[in-house]
């Protein structure tokens, strides 16, 4: 179930992307920044689109406050999400991963340094200091979110990776590869990285889900992407305005954000029993 | 509650003063002759300067306030005792009024514990308040006023001249006061009595009276107090006003409670103010502070937004939530402005195109306006004695076409001013404040530069903060780095008061060519200038014959409409909701009896509200 | 244990010195001109006052200095006056900290009187309809973002039913106990919400756990009966581990309530950070992050020294 739906938000969003990008639109979904309502240059006439609407055949779930379809906006808004989460395990896994399988592997003055350095940045609650490095951007755009994100998901994986990189580096088979004069680096990118690697990827699951309220938090704020980018967290927020007029334009998108993260909790925690990771909080 | 649809003169005269029943007797009744709005005042020695004098301004009874929502007055009975708590848009930043940048929430509160010295009556004339006269010579250079005696500051110190001369240093020096007192060429202030006050002006100005009407100059505060601890003052501001403060949790809640030798009465000689206390709550969502009147949290609530509004009548209307609202169509007009300094804004054929291509019942419509805002077409609302039908012809209307084809010219033309190819599209920057409304109108106009071919829009939005920032551009000479900008023009003060500032040269270079070195105005934001314009702004100022004043505002309208830096949605719908039996915000007065002007701005005068039993 | 505390300490300071240093770089960072901040929008620029703030400010100075000087005046308690408000930094604080501090520990108490019978029930009934039915629910709850319980709180409890105001704060001090709790229930329980999966999750985990050790076994055999296996010896244990969590949470709770604290107009610290933000009032982002994050750490380090002092097995750590 929880795939499935993963399979559905993050597959339709890409190709949602890639219709409107490439295709020009063949799908039958809408253009999600188009307003119904709004001027046809064409017809030199307005649009016969309601904003706020409810439910129907033309638009499955309604309109929003400036007549723009909600279901193609909800299957877009699941691109930002998508993004963001690939950006951050990507960072994580390749840097956080990195790092923290060399330090536990080679020990000594470095895994000093980048453990501290780790530890000071887990030190902030994780909102704090996002909204913090977030408001020195006066621009914010996809690239700086998922960057900034991405460079605050490092410090976890490191952490999970250098659990994982000790444990493996006193196995019998590194022992065994150090006994024969393997060159250190052979055996980091052999032996020890392929097999802290899996871990991450299970964690990865389990971050991806924090990441995506974070990204929803964050857009909620209107402190995310530039419109008219549709988020799940902008599209809430706009709709609140409107809550007293037709509350289900609030309910779609909390659907889908709460739907999504449920089903990253749910496959997270399907991997992590899989593989005992326990990781610390982001 | 029944409702029925009248101006706003009406209103008043069917508003019914009633005196307080149990306490005070032989009061009068409700619909009797006697009440107050019919009497001319012949005591206000008002300025000169004003509307109503003026034949075209029979229209300006209706001015500035116009109340389309019509709120029916139960015959009630004015009480004396309880307290309400009142729901603003946001913190004042503080409560000194020579120090901070005061707008509509601010103003609610420092109204409640300063006096000002000149009001606004209900007829848009600037009358005496804490002042009982104000008097000019000839040029307008020299200003006298007559304080009212017996006047009591909350800490027991007395009002008098030399009070008001003390007050001026503290102004100069105040981030608030000092640009004010620049904008009216304010010299000298000094006590030439006991209670009289004599205003120096270094440029004659016929408008000053509204520099005394409104913060930082108008408010009166205790000038020793002020100097004591500014920071402290701000906290606990000492003022001659209705209410007194009483504590002031930041971000949560501010409350003031009765000023028992407040100086005001009614028109029936009863002390004011009616409410033990009153308390401010700062609730910035839209949202969440409507939801507040209706479920009782808070008895009234200020809001300068249209949904807001459309909400608010919807609860009223349909779900039949025991409201008030006092609605106001501001002379404040939404909408934005071009960077004339900035290609391709430079070029008149660009803006003018963009205003075509610009439609603004959708731009309404998705500010939830629709029926509540009128668009605009010029600085004054249809209901303001400024207004010109002249202007509103010749503004350029939503007309796509029109406006591709202006465009087009230009974007064929081999010298375009942006330096690109011929037929390539111009690129727009549009940016507004993150409101949600402000978002969804910003994304409107996108479509539909957008849908023209000829335009890469990119949108931004800053928070309000580095908004106002980019517009002031300190850091490059005030040109700024805005290309397309949302931005709100004018007040229902007097014209000069937001126009002239905007119309002066707005860098140093161009204040040097024409001959006025150091006459720079950051506040010329769109960073258009027109030596027409501009000397008609500063004639306006050296007559206070309404005519000719009229004149020369309809003619800056005018060429505003030909040379476009800025455009506009529509007025700016404000209003206060309460709680039904909370009743005065449109019955206060001036001390001359005549009614005061109502609620503008959603600026509510608390004073004279009570609850009615 | 004296060396374990000691070192604890050691690494305490240097943490904090890491997170202050790591705060004031940052905003220190902030694009737009400070000046333009406090001087506001109709203000009139004169060059020489600008030069006096900056002077003032210390903005003209190297990056390191200013640092030391301002990791000076904050050990001795003075985070600086708000560009903005004049109001001094650390009384911003002291009068938010107590209405985030009360809704944090409002949510825990909320969330753990629900969490302990859930995750008794689930570990009692494993595998069984009630096991999968709380563990699905507690899944939704952890699942569901806390802007949006609220946002749902409000539509429900405000707008729709009109019990409990939709916004704002009264302080016991000026309304009393009952009126602050009317304020306070809604955004509490929105915290509370994703607390209470947390918490009944590791109940539950932990108590499975215990319930296969000998002595439960021996307990059963003995014909204790369930409940009073369940809470004089099973739940006990857990206890540790909640403690744990708790401590943790709370630390965190005090940044987590911004959105919270945002969405329903709540005079804390979280909103203040907010605002803070949108004006860009660099001395205030300043004060609050560097409260928060050292409040954080200071929270863990008790806790871990704590744990140390309760389960001897930690101490080797």
């Amino acid at each position: 179930m929880a795939s499935i739906w993963l399979f559905l938000v993050f597959f339709g969003a890409i190709y949602a992307k890639i219709d409107t990008g490439l295709l020009g639109g063949s799908l039958p979904l809408q253009n999600p920044n188009f307003q119904t309502n709004g001027f046809d240059p064409a017809t030199s006439t307005f649009g016969s689109g309601e904003p706020i609407a409810g439910v129907s055949t033309a638009h499955w779930l309604g309109t929003d406050a400036i007549a723009r379809d909600t279901f193609a906006r909800i299957v877009h808004g699941g691109w930002v999400s998508l993004v963001v989460v690939v950006v951050s395990a990507g960072c994580g896994i390749i840097i956080g991963g990195f790092l923290g399988s060399l330090v536990g592997f080679v020990r000594g003055r470095t895994e000093t340094i980048v453990m501290a350095s780790v530890d000071v940045i887990l030190a902030f609650p994780a909102l704090v200091l996002l909204l913090a490095l977030v408001s020195i951007f006066e621009v914010r755009n996809l690239f700086v979110i998922s960057a900034v994100i991405g460079v605050l998901s490092i410090p976890a994986y490191t952490r999970v990776a250098r659990a994982n990189s000790l444990a493996v580096s006193s196995r019998e088979f590194v022992t065994a590869a150090r006994a024969i004069g393997t060159k250190p680096s052979r055996i980091l990118f052999r032996e020890v990285i392929p097999n802290v690697l899996p871990t991450l990827l299970a964690y990865a699951m389990v971050a991806a889900a924090f990441v995506v309220v974070v990204e929803g938090s964050l857009s909620f704020l209107g402190l995310s992407v530039q419109l008219p980018t549709a988020t799940w967290g902008n599209m809430i927020n706009q709709a609140r305005r409107d809550i007293k007029i037709n509350v289900a334009q609030v309910i779609w998108p909390s659907l889908a954000l709460s739907i999504t993260v449920l089903s990253l909790n749910q496959v997270g925690d399907f991997f992590q029993q899989r593989r005992e990771v326990r990781g610390s909080n982001l | 509650m029944g409702e029925t649809v009248m101006r706003r003169k009406g209103l008043y005269r069917s508003v019914a003063f009633l005196a307080i029943a149990g306490l005070i007797a032989g009061a009068c009744g409700g619909d009797d002759d006697s009440a107050p709005a019919d009497t001319p005042s012949e005591e206000a020695e008002a300025p000169a300067d004003e509307p109503a004098e003026e034949p075209a301004v029979e229209a300006g009874d209706v001015a500035e306030g116009d109340v389309d929502t019509a709120i029916e007055e139960e015959e009630s009975t004015v009480a004396y005792g309880g307290s309400i708590s009142v729901g603003l848009e946001a913190e004042a930043t503080g409560l000194r009024p020579w120090e901070d940048t005061c707008s509509s929430p601010c103003y609610n509160m420092m109204i409640s514990v300063f006096d000002k010295l000149i009001e606004m009556d209900v007829n848009g004339n600037y009358v005496p308040y804490l002042a009982e006269s104000l008097t000019s010579n000839e040029d307008f250079t020299v200003w006298t006023m007559t304080l009212r005696g017996d006047v009591t500051f909350h800490n027991g110190v007395e009002l008098t001249a030399q009070s008001i001369a003390d007050m001026f240093p503290i102004q100069q020096a105040g981030a608030a006061g000092s640009s004010a007192i620049a904008a009216a060429n304010l010299v000298s202030v000094e006590a030439t009595g006991d209670l009289e006050v004599t205003y120096t002006l270094s440029e004659g100005g016929s408008a000053f009276p509204a520099t005394l009407s409104r913060a930082p100059v108008g408010f009166v505060f205790e000038p020793a107090a002020a100097a004591a601890d500014s920071e402290g003052f701000s906290m606990a501001p000492v003022g001659t006003g209705p209410f007194v403060i009483d504590s002031r949790d930041l971000d949560n809640e501010t409350t003031f409670v009765r000023n028992d030798s407040y100086w005001a009465t009614d028109p029936d000689g009863n002390a004011l103010p009616y409410l033990d206390s009153i308390s401010f709550r700062p609730i910035p969502d839209e949202g969440t502070r409507l939801d507040a009147l209706l479920s009782g949290t808070v008895n009234a609530m200020q809001t300068l937004r249209q949904g807001t509004i459309r909400d608010a009548r919807n609860a009223r209307d349909e779900d039949g939530a025991d409201i008030t609202l006092y609605e106001f169509q501001g002379n404040n007009v939404g909408g934005g402005m071009y960077n004339v300094l900035v290609p391709p804004f430079d070029d008149v054929r660009v803006r003018r195109a963009l205003t075509h291509m610009n439609s603004q019942e959708q731009v309404i419509e998705a500010l939830g306006g629709t029926g509540i805002s009128l668009p605009g077409t010029q600085w004054f609302s249809p209901d303001s004695p400024w207004w010109s039908e002249k202007v509103a012809e010749a503004w350029p209307k939503f007309d796509f076409e029109g406006g591709v084809a202006i465009l087009t010219e230009y974007v064929n033309d081999p010298e375009r001013s942006d330096g690109k190819a011929v037929g390539e599209s111009i690129d727009v920057e549009l940016s507004c404040p993150p409101d949600p409304t402000l978002i969804a109108s910003m994304q409107v106009v996108e479509q539909l530069y957008t849908a023209s071919g000829l335009v890469n829009v990119t949108m931004t939005n800053y928070d309000q903060q580095t908004h106002i920032g980019i517009a002031l551009g300190g850091e490059n000479g005030f040109v700024g780095n805005h290309q397309q900008h949302c931005w709100r023009w004018s007040s229902d003060d007097d014209p000069s008061v937001n126009l002239t500032p905007a119309l002066a040269p707005p860098t140093a270079e161009i204040a040097e060519a024409i001959g006025l070195p150091g006459v720079v105005s950051p506040l010329n934001f769109s960073n258009w200038f027109s030596p027409t314009a501009f000397q008609a702004a500063v004639a306006a100022t050296k007559t206070d014959d309404f005519a000719t004043r009229y004149g020369l505002y309809e003619s800056i309208m005018l060429e505003f409409a030909d040379q476009v830096p800025v455009y506009y949605s529509g007025h700016t719908a404000t209003a206060i909701g309460t709680e039904s039996n909370v009743l005065g915000l449109n019955s206060w007065h001036v001390p001359s009896g005549e009614l005061g002007i109502g609620f503008p701005n959603a600026e509510g005068r608390w004073a004279e509200v009570f609850i009615s039993s | 244990m004296g060396k374990v505390i000691a070192g604890r300490l050691v690494r305490l300071i240097a943490t904090l010195l890491a997170v202050t240093f790591l705060t004031f770089s940052m905003t220190a960072l902030l694009p737009g001109d400070p000046v333009n901040a406090i001087l506001g929008v109709d203000s009139v620029r004169d060059p020489e006052v600008v030069a006096k703030i900056r002077a003032d400010l210390g903005l003209d100075d190297p990056f390191l200095i200013r640092y030391v000087n301002w990791l000076g005046n904050t050990v001795t308690g003075d985070l600086g006056q708000s560009y903005i408000t004049d109001q001094e930094v650390i009384s911003t604080i002291s009068q938010r900290l107590p209405v985030t501090a009360q809704l944090a520990f409002m949510a825990i108490i909320m969330a753990l009187i629900l969490a302990i019978p859930i995750g008794v029930l689930g570990a009692y009934k494993q595998g069984k309809w009630q096991d999968s039915t709380t563990s699905a629910g507690v899944q939704v709850a952890l699942s569901v973002p806390n802007f949006i319980v609220g946002i749902f709180l409000i539509w429900l409890f405000s707008v729709q039913l009109g019990w409990l105001p939709a916004s704002n704060w009264n302080r016991i001090s000026n309304d009393g106990l009952i009126e602050n709790l009317k304020t306070a229930i809604l955004p509490a329980s929105a915290l509370a919400m994703t607390q209470m999966a947390i918490f009944s999750r590791l109940v539950r985990s932990d108590m499975i756990a215990t319930l296969q050790e000998n002595y439960i076994l021996a307990a059963r055999s003995k014909g204790l009966s369930n409940r009073f296996i369940l809470l004089r010896h099973a739940l006990r244990p857990s206890s540790l581990s909640l403690m744990t969590i708790i401590g943790i949470n709370f630390g965190a709770l005090l940044g987590g309530t911004v959105i919270i604290e945002t969405l329903f107009a709540i005079p804390g610290i979280g909103f203040r950070l907010i605002n803070a933000i949108n004006q860009r009032d660099i001395i205030v982002i300043q004060g609050i992050t560097v409260f928060i994050a050292t409040a954080y750490v200071v929270i863990n380090t008790v806790v871990d020294l704590l744990y140390a002092v309760i389960d001897p097995r930690i101490r080797r750590a």
